[in-house]
């Protein structure tokens, strides 16, 4: 772990947008058969959902500084507690990758190229994802801040794209159904938001204040997906229902000047986003098999996982119903779970432990 | 983390040992033994001249090496003055020291004590002389040999600014940018490298400017090349390159003393290789590989205008012959409708797939371009004229290649003119990426430059990003780099590459 302190914080919370590009772009699905207007009402929804999650993980970070999630288990656990937490985190941080790598595939069978093979398609994200992971965190950070320029650019001359299509009756007053589907929409982008565990274990990698950046990059994806909202919603009105990727329909629409078919910009934004979030899940695999059984299985890791998510992607592909599921609750489940429920079993752990040591020292 | 960063070189490089060098041997008193160790070390080499006189009832050697001095110097400066001195009634070594101090009075002169010397010197265009019965030899520079005058660069042809460009010789070099740089803190570092060539190699730099640990690792490295023999600059770039195995490199190339004095000032450190008009710079960042000298001479507005024309001009020579493959293929309803039409109308006719008639086209244009660059000038222009017909015009009307693709390949190639110093990483970028293009579609495209995005931020000269100051980011100092503020504002603060954003050799001298 020689690379601590490599990255700055606005690097790691660009790297974790442009990461979540790609499930802001199809996880902005509409949940349920409702009003539209629930996806632009989730935003706020999954921002406090976000920012209240976060807490015990950023709580146990500041406690210990300069250690990960995992490294606060080993301390707090022993070596075998630790073990359990790497093997867990490990298993999340390829299970995020497999499910987005499935999504992508059939995003692309199902849009642009109805011929596409899906394990070639897996197997080239999880190639190149192994290569960028392979070239390391700092690189892949440095990387993020071209590519988030690239992707808010595209956004930006996206939604300007789309302007003239919007439909300004589409806009109703939210009732009832709108406000429940927004309950509903903002547990389904928060769920989605995987990169909420990735700072259990990048954070010892950066430097700088936290809190601001943190609090940007949060606000950011709420305002990402606002406005996605608000562009389904004027442009497609109640036919986003029936969508399964309704910004990418939305985006069919798009046109400048000679320039007919914008779609091909949305298609560059999510492979370029695929690529990084497969490429810092690998990373933080890696990392957590380091922490078991020391760096070199921690690089060797990096094959072992993308072989894994290019298999599970592969597989996945072809079973649209399982990953509709794994994409919906089980990942609210799952996102709980590694986000808020494991930090705060170790932050609990920690503060039991700090009191004891503490009542030892003064008898 | 050390696994994140795969080049082994680097570590093979720090680590290899040299041996000892041994002793050099001294030099005796008597001038039969330290001819005849002379002669063994040059037998049976032509151009080792000794002429062998007497001067005041001693006798005397000269040495020298033919065509490496000058020979009316030499007979007017050495050889008269020495046979036509008084020297009697003097010791040996009395008469030595008349020689060197008042008989032999030119300005570059030193005594020796070992054979080595002797040899490093005679094969530089010195004269040697050695007295029976004194332990020392007398070097006197006498420099003669040909060499190509100072001529204006041809790899860096600027509209304004000097027309200089660096020579071969390498003491030239160096005086043109003493002349430019008029100042104490220009320092210059002799050293000899290749164990057989022993090639004068001169590392360069503002001592107030430069990071000490920069100058370390590059002073540690050139010392550890195992080279027999350093003929060009090529030869070392990759010992000082961090990830020589990466397409882009973290050493810049230049021939311009106006540009090496510019980089020298921002604490970079010239290293200049006798033998070649090129000067290595490191550390060098990706986005100078987009400025040129003029750029400082024009207009901030004008220069701001090449710059982002440069900028463009580098994605366009990357990407545009695969994006054109993997979306006439794949895509093609991502075409403008009358562009669709026009290409489907052009391909209807074509024997082969987008993909191979672009690589083929694209390879027949880099056969050209290298015949042309290795032709002399009038042959190589009629290779020129050929190829613009043949592809231009016949190829097309013969049905073998499309318009549209001949038009993509003119576009790419004069991109790729306006960009020559990563000509060769985006040659190669654009064959694979109509490769990519053509077997695995715009997603592949677009996942194969994101891996080419990440190699590029891989790359870390001497701890300074090679992306920065973009990635990471740095506002400040992209005032001469998305733009080029005027040198009002830009020479208030001068930039040092030591403190570039995410640099691990910061300091504070700036």
């Amino acid at each position: 772990m020689d690379k601590r302190n490599s990255i700055s914080t606005g690097q790691l919370f660009c790297l974790f947008f442009v990461a979540h590009s790609t499930a802001i772009l199809t996880g902005t699905q509409l949940q349920g058969a409702g009003d539209p207007q629930a996806l632009l009402l989730a935003a706020p929804f999954s921002l406090v959902l976000s920012a209240i999650c976060l807490l015990p993980l950023l709580r146990l970070c500041s406690r210990h500084e300069g250690m990960s999630v995992l490294d606060c288990a080993r301390f707090r656990f022993s070596n075998a507690g630790g073990a359990v937490f790497c093997t867990l985190y490990g298993a999340y941080f390829l299970y995020t990758p497999s499910l987005a790598v499935a999504r992508y595939n059939i995003y692309v069978s199902a849009t642009m190229l109805p011929q596409a093979q899906f394990f070639l398609l897996a197997f080239a994200i999880a190639a190149t994802a192994c290569y960028g992971a392979f070239l390391g965190l700092e690189a892949l950070a440095r990387a993020s801040g071209f590519i988030f320029v690239a992707i808010a650019a595209a956004l930006i001359f996206l939604f300007c794209a789309l302007i003239p299509r919007l439909d300004l009756l589409n806009f109703t007053p939210p009732d009832h159904a709108a406000w429940n589907g927004a309950a509903q929409n903002g547990l389904s982008v928060f769920s989605g938001m995987a990169e909420l565990a990735l700072p259990a274990v990048f954070l010892p990698f950066t430097k700088g204040k936290m809190q601001g950046k943190f609090a940007l990059w949060l606000v950011g994806e709420a305002v990402t997906v606002a406005l996605i909202g608000f562009f389904v919603t004027g442009v497609l009105g109640p036919y986003a229902a029936t969508q399964p990727f309704p910004f990418y329909v939305a985006s069919t629409y798009a046109e400048a000047g000679s320039l007919q078919r914008l779609d091909a910009l949305y298609a560059a934004v999510w492979t370029s986003g695929l690529f990084v979030r497969t490429a810092a899940f690998l990373i933080a695999f890696s990392l957590c098999i380091s922490g078991l059984w020391g760096e070199k299985a921690g690089k060797l890791s990096l094959f072992l996982g993308s072989g894994v998510i290019f298999a599970a992607g592969t597989m996945l592909s072809g079973y649209p119903q399982l990953l509709s599921t794994l994409s919906g609750s089980a990942s609210i489940v799952t996102g709980a779970a590694f986000f808020t429920v494991l930090p705060l079993v170790i932050l609990i752990a920690d503060e039991i432990g700090s009191r004891t040591e503490r009542r030892e020292v003064s008898a | 983390m050390s696994f994140l960063f795969p080049y082994k070189l680097r570590a093979a490089q720090s680590h290899r040992q040299k041996p000892a060098p041994a002793e050099p041997k001294l030099l005796g008193a008597s001038l039969t033994e330290n001819l005849a160790y002379l002669r063994g070390a040059f037998a049976d080499t032509s151009d080792f001249v000794v002429r062998r006189v007497t001067v005041g009832g001693r006798e005397c050697a000269l040495l020298n090496m033919e065509g490496l001095i000058n020979n009316q110097a030499y007979a007017q400066g050495v050889l008269n003055p020495i046979m036509n001195g008084k020297f009697d009634g003097l010791t040996a070594e009395e008469q030595f020291e008349r020689i060197r101090d008042s008989v032999v009075a030119l300005s570059d002169e030193m005594q020796l004590n070992n054979f080595d010397e002797i040899f490093g010197l005679v094969m530089s265009g010195f004269a040697i002389i050695l007295l029976d019965g004194v332990p020392h030899a007398l070097s006197v520079g006498m420099q003669g040999y040909n060499f190509r005058s100072v001529s204006e660069p041809i790899t860096e042809a600027m509209q304004r600014g000097s027309r200089e460009g660096f020579v071969e010789v390498i003491r030239i070099n160096l005086s043109m940018v003493r002349r430019r740089m008029k100042t104490p803190d220009l320092r210059f570092e002799m050293m000899q490298i290749g164990t057989k060539s022993k090639t004068d190699v001169a590392l360069c730099y503002l001592n107030s400017a430069v990071s000490q640990e920069i100058l370390q690792k590059v002073r540690a490295r050139l010392q550890a090349c195992p080279l027999e023999a350093v003929l060009e600059t090529g030869y070392l770039q990759p010992f000082l390159d961090d990830k020589p195995l990466s397409l882009f490199t973290g050493v810049g190339i230049s021939e311009r003393p106006d540009t090496v004095c510019g980089k020298i000032t921002e604490g970079r450190i010239a290293v200049f290789v006798d033998g070649t008009p090129m000067v290595l710079l490191v550390p060098f960042l990706f986005v100078e590989n987009f400025q040129s000298f003029d750029d400082y001479a024009d207009r901030p507005y004008f220069a701001v205008f090449t710059r982002w024309m440069k900028y463009i001009a580098f994605f366009v020579a990357t990407l545009l012959p695969g994006l054109f493959v993997a979306i006439g293929t794949f895509h093609p309803a991502l075409f403008p409708t009358p562009m669709l039409y026009n290409l489907a109308a052009s391909e209807a006719s074509q024997p082969f797939s987008l993909m191979l008639e672009a690589l083929t086209i694209h390879f027949i244009y880099e056969l050209m371009r290298e015949a042309g660059l290795r032709l002399p000038k009038p042959v190589g222009h009629a290779v020129g004229i050929i190829g613009g017909i043949v592809i231009g015009d016949a190829a097309v009307q013969a049905g073998l290649i499309g318009a549209p693709m001949i038009m993509v390949v003119a576009l790419t190639a004069m991109s790729s003119f306006v960009i020559p110093q990563v000509y060769e990483p985006v040659a190669v970028l654009r064959f694979a990426f109509i490769l990519i293009g053509g077997c695995f579609t715009f997603f592949g495209l677009m996942l194969a430059f994101a891996a080419v995005l990440v190699n590029l931020c891989a790359i870390g000269p001497y701890g300074v990003p090679f992306t920065s100051p973009l990635s990471p980011l740095r506002t400040r100092s992209l005032r001469d780099v998305l733009l080029r503020q005027g040198w009002r504002r830009l020479g208030r603060r001068s930039a040092r590459i030591q403190n570039m954003p995410g640099s691990k050799e910061s300091d504070s001298k700036s």
